[in-house]
Parts: C-alpha cells; sequence; structure tokens
C-alpha cells in the first residue's frame, strides 16, 4: 500500500468526520437525533437506505462468491423491488399517519403493549449482536491484508462511527451515508473499469465475458422449483420479496432511516430509488467478481488468499510440501491459461474447446482442494472467498486506486454500522426507556446519546472478542436469520387484517420463531425461504388464535 | 388498545399505481436483460 493511497484513506476519514460533526449540530429534540427532524429529501434518505444496505462484507464477499461459483447470488436481490412497491403501498402510509419513531410503536397502537415490546427486543437482540460481526468481519479482513492488527481496524471504523452518531445522531447517520454511497459508487465503476481494462490486450471484453460464461460464471437465473436448491429464481422472486419486505419494512435499522423522509412522498421516493438501482448495482459488483476472475486467468494466482492462513501452513507441514503444492497449482493454472488462450484463439466459441477449458478448470480447483483440506483448522472447512477482492485491490490495482477502493471497504461498513447504531438506540430509548423509566426530553437526548455509545462499545467488545467466540458469532449469525419472517408476520397480521389481536399475533410470533427453528433443524430447506415459512405460520397462528378473542370480545 | 384509524389502508393514489407498475416493468425489463446476459447476448 502506498502513501498516496494512505493519504485517500485519510483524507476520506477527514471527510466523513467533517461531515458527521458538521450535518449534526443541531439535535435539541429527540425527533431530531432519531429522526433528523423529519425534513430529510428523498434522495437523501434513498441513499442512506442503500448505504446501510450495502455492508463491506457483501460487497467483498459477494465479489468473491461471483469469483469462485458465479453471479447466481443476484436473484436475492430480485424481490426488492417488489418488496418496495408492496411496502410503498401498504405498511409506508401507516408509518406516517401513526407519526412514530420506531417501526414497533406501530404494534403498540395497532395491537397491544406486549406485541411491541416482544418485537422491539427480538430486533435489540438480533441487530444488537450482529452489529458485531458486521463490525468484525470486514476488520478482520482489512487487517489480514492492510497488516494491521484487528484491533487498529476494528476501532478505526467503531469508533470513528460511533463519536458522530454519538455527537450528530440521525442527521449525521444520513448526511454521512450520502457521501459513503457516492464513494461506493464510484468505487464500483471503477473497479469494474479497472478490471476490464486489466485484461491482456489479446482478450477483449465480449471474450473476458464468453470465458465467464463457458465457466458457468454468468449464470443467474436458475428456474428449478425446488426449494433444496440454493438462489433459485423462485426462491429470489418469493423468499427474496419476504426478506426485503421484512428488512425493509419492520427492521428499525431501515424504517427509521425512511421516517426521517420530509413526508410520505419524499419516502415513498427514497424506497423507490433503491427498487430501480439495487440490481443493476448488485449486478455491477459480481460482474467485478467474474471480471477477477478472468484477469487471474492470465496473471499468477496465490495457493490460499489468506497470506496469514499461507504463513501458518508453512509451519505447520513445512515449506518444502507447501512449494511442492504451489507448483501443482502452477501447473495446472498454466494448463487452464493454455485451455483458455485456444478456447478464445477459435474464435467461433467451439463446444469441445469450451469442455476442454472447463475441464482444465475444474483440475486447477481440484489441485487447490488438496492445499485447502491442509489448511483445515479445528474441523472446520477453509475459506478464503472473502480475501479474493481485497488481495486484487491491493496487489494489482495502481497507486491512489488501490487507496480509494480501501475507503470503499471502510465506507460500507461505516455505513450499516451508523445506521444500526443509530436504530439499536431509537428502539432502545423509545420502546423501552421512555416507557418504563420516563424522563424529560432535554434528558431524552442526553440518554439517547448514551445509549448509542453503548450500543458501539457492545459492538467493538463483540468484533474485539469475536476471535475467541468463534462458533458462538456463527450460532449468533444463524439465528439471526430465523427472526425476519416472524416478525414480517406480525406485521403482515397488523396490516392485513383486522380481525387479529395482541395475543394472537404474540402467540403467533413465538410460533412463527419456533416453527422456522424446526425447519432448520429438520431439513435442508434453503435458508431464504425462512422468510416464507415463519412469515406464514405467525399469519395463520396469530389469525386462527385471534378468531375466539374476537368473538369473546363481541358477545361480551 | 386499537387505534381503529390505523385499521384500513389508505386508498392508492392512481399516479402512484403507474408509478408502481413502471417500477415492476423495469425489474422485468432487467430480469429478461440478465436472461439475454446469461444466454450470451451481450
Amino acid at each position: 500500500v502506498s502513501g498516496l493511497d494512505w493519504a485517500v484513506v485519510l483524507v476520506y476519514f477527514a471527510v466523513i468526520g467533517a461531515i458527521g460533526l458538521y450535518a449534526g449540530r443541531r439535535n435539541a429534540r429527540l425527533e431530531d437525533f432519531f429522526l433528523a427532524g423529519r425534513e430529510m429529501p428523498w434522495w437523501a434518505v434513498g441513499l442512506s437506505v442503500m448505504a446501510t444496505q450495502i455492508s463491506a462484507i457483501t460487497f467483498i464477499g459477494t465479489t468473491g462468491q461471483a469469483y469462485v461459483d458465479g453471479m447466481r447470488f443476484l436473484v436475492v436481490y430480485f424481490g426488492l423491488p417488489i418488496a418496495m412497491v408492496i411496502l410503498c403501498a401498504t405498511l409506508v402510509p401507516f408509518y406516517f399517519k401513526a407519526h412514530i419513531f420506531t417501526a414497533y410503536e406501530y404494534l403498540e397502537r395497532r395491537f397491544d403493549s406486549t406485541t411491541r415490546t416482544l418485537t422491539s427486543l427480538l430486533f435489540l437482540c438480533s441487530r444488537g449482536l450482529s452489529v458485531g460481526v458486521t463490525l468484525y468481519a470486514p476488520s478482520l479482513v482489512l487487517s489480514v491484508v492492510l497488516g494491521w492488527s484487528e484491533t487498529a481496524t476494528i476501532l478505526a471504523m467503531g469508533g470513528t462511527t460511533v463519536l458522530y452518531v454519538i455527537y450528530g445522531g440521525s442527521r449525521s447517520v444520513i448526511w454521512t451515508d450520502v457521501v459513503q454511497m457516492a464513494v461506493i459508487w464510484v468505487g464500483i465503476f471503477v473497479c469494474v473499469g479497472v478490471a476490464i481494462l486489466h485484461l491482456p490486450e489479446t482478450v477483449s471484453l465480449r471474450d473476458a465475458l464468453a470465458l465467464g460464461q463457458a465457466a458457468g460464471r454468468l449464470r443467474v437465473i436458475d428456474p428449478s422449483p425446488s426449494v433444496y436448491t440454493p438462489y433459485t429464481l423462485w426462491e429470489g422472486l418469493i423468499a427474496g420479496t419476504f426478506l426485503a419486505l421484512s428488512y425493509f419494512g419492520c427492521d428499525q435499522s431501515q424504517v427509521q432511516r425512511y421516517l426521517a423522509s420530509r413526508d410520505l412522498t419524499q419516502s415513498r421516493l427514497s424506497l423507490l430509488f433503491n427498487a430501480a438501482l439495487k440490481i443493476p448495482m448488485q449486478f455491477l459488483i459480481l460482474l467485478t467478481g467474474v471480471m477477477i476472475f478472468v484477469f487471474y486467468h492470465f496473471h499468477p494466482v496465490p495457493l490460499l488468499w489468506n497470506p496469514v492462513q499461507l504463513a501458518r501452513l508453512e509451519r505447520r507441514i513445512g515449506p518444502a510440501e507447501v512449494g511442492r503444492l504451489q507448483q501443482q497449482f502452477d501447473a495446472a493454472h498454466q494448463a487452464r491459461r493454455e485451455a483458455a488462450q485456444a478456447f478464445l484463439d477459435a474464435g467461433d466459441r467451439r463446444p469441445e474447446l469450451a469442455e476442454a477449458y472447463r475441464r482444465s478448470n475444474a483440475a486447477l480447483v481440484a489441485s487447490r482442494a488438496e492445499a485447502e483440506a491442509a489448511a483445515r483448522e479445528g474441523g472446520k472447512p477453509y475459506n478464503d472467498t472473502n480475501y479474493i477482492f481485497p488481495t486484487y485491490v491491493l496487489t494489482h490495482l495502481p497507486k491512489g486506486i488501490a487507496g480509494l477502493v480501501i475507503a470503499v471497504i471502510f465506507a460500507a461498513a461505516m455505513s450499516t454500522l451508523s445506521g444500526e447504531f443509530n436504530s439499536l438506540a431509537s428502539a432502545t430509548m423509545i420502546d423501552f426507556y421512555r416507557r418504563f423509566v420516563g424522563g424529560a426530553d432535554a434528558n431524552a437526548v442526553a440518554m439517547s446519546r448514551l445509549f448509542t455509545a453503548m450500543w458501539g462499545l457492545f459492538a467493538c467488545v463483540v468484533a474485539l472478542r469475536a476471535g475467541q467466540l468463534g462458533s458462538v458469532i456463527e450460532v449468533v449469525n444463524r439465528f439471526g436469520s430465523f427472526f425476519y419472517g416472524p416478525i414480517l408476520g406480525v406485521f403482515g397480521l397488523a396490516v392485513l387484517t383486522r380481525r387479529a389481536t395482541g395475543p394472537g399475533a404474540s402467540i403467533g410470533l413465538v410460533c412463527g420463531l419456533g416453527g422456522v427453528a424446526t425447519v432448520s433443524i429438520l431439513t435442508n430447506v434453503h435458508f431464504l425461504w425462512y422468510n416464507v415459512i415463519g412469515a406464514a405460520i405467525v399469519f395463520v397462528v396469530g389469525l386462527l388464535l385471534s378468531f375466539p378473542q374476537r368473538s369473546d370480545a363481541s358477545s361480551a | 388498545m386499537q387505534d381503529p384509524t390505523l385499521d384500513a389502508p389508505p386508498p392508492i393514489l392512481s399516479s402512484w399505481r403507474r408509478v408502481y407498475a413502471a417500477i415492476l416493468l423495469l425489474e422485468a425489463v432487467v430480469i429478461a436483460l440478465i436472461a439475454l446476459f446469461q444466454a450470451g447476448r451481450y
């Protein structure tokens, strides 16, 4: 990493810090601190919604995913525009009419205080625990590739973010998100552009895409009806819609963003802005991964993408054995390069040459498998997908551009963290502290700052300890995916039915969580479908349990 | 206590309906383009 790269990263931090402090000057009331005074324009809110959603690990993880597996992950976003339209037509108008701070506050007005407490608590548990992972995952990757300590990356990301969120609240979150999203967009175009420009002179963009296609990396749409096959078209359209409905409609980290809009129209526009741009944006990110995949046909590939693991492997099995594995791998890489060149030189994309190329690609994967097996630690399979993109950036991008992309990774992480800190503080303050403890409004802002600091500290501690927590983090992540569907079911009961009652919704929610846990333990249904299953169980159970109560109420 | 005013969704204005239809149409076009891309029409 050159001095110019560090200068770019420093400028990024200085600009974000300055905007965070400048934007968040006026915070007299809770409405200022949590909802930016309800005066934000749609485009700022729209960019903030987008920035909160795209985390660093989505950025570096999905490019790596496209490299090793192709672009099929894109279908996860197919449901997003549908969900945005449904939300704009249903839930968002309710929120504005109810003039609320948190999504769960609406549930108290519609049902009862128990339902509000339960859903808000679920949000705090799931989001509170995942915020540590949101901080830890990119910190780990950056610390490995930059050679920093994990503590330094965690404090740079988490510390800076929590400071401007404590000071400026929602205004700081939204305006820094706008800049961070601009940095991310510039970074995406630069990455795609540089990856294309880096192809050898003899390889055109069409050739690169043809190689990607021959290797199955351009496969997005899989029409298989199986619920066990990951990322099918139907999973994207149906389960993806449920996931997006829950995340954008019922998760405080997103709802709080668009509640800061000036009015309902601005709020709707901010969501529809995301509906229009999200799939193309994710397409470009995944395409970058495919271009990097093609790029590495013509440049040396490291045996393992994680240099720390490679060094450990060398210590464990000896440099001679690693050298042998590397030699074997290099030979397979050379064979793949020749097969790829033969496929491209023929010009007419002959099937037999495509087949020979695919075989050479499979041979390369197989030759790497030996090193991966040797790198297994503690019975866990070795996975270095997240290191592909940062390694490419740091070893092949020009000076200054590499710094820009590192800033993009920081921006993606910090924009998600800021929204999460702010929303965790708002749910703690509005759904718990203000209801059960109370306090004057002037103290309320101070208390909200304290809650933001507490959640920031909690995230940093979880991230700093994540190395030791290991499997606990995995369990937390796994359980996190259980909550989306059931919470959506409760909001579905609130909006779509007149009959549903609070106790029905609360018991339905518990049944939904149990149902999803059971399905995950007993079946191999792909996890996105949990959103549909959870929402359906809560909706049906909640409605059935509400019938007798309603009849009792009407006969009394 | 349930707030009866929150029971019924507000009517969707016809202009919004057109916007929603445009967004869904745009998505259909994007998915169709992705299908063509996947099939090698780039």
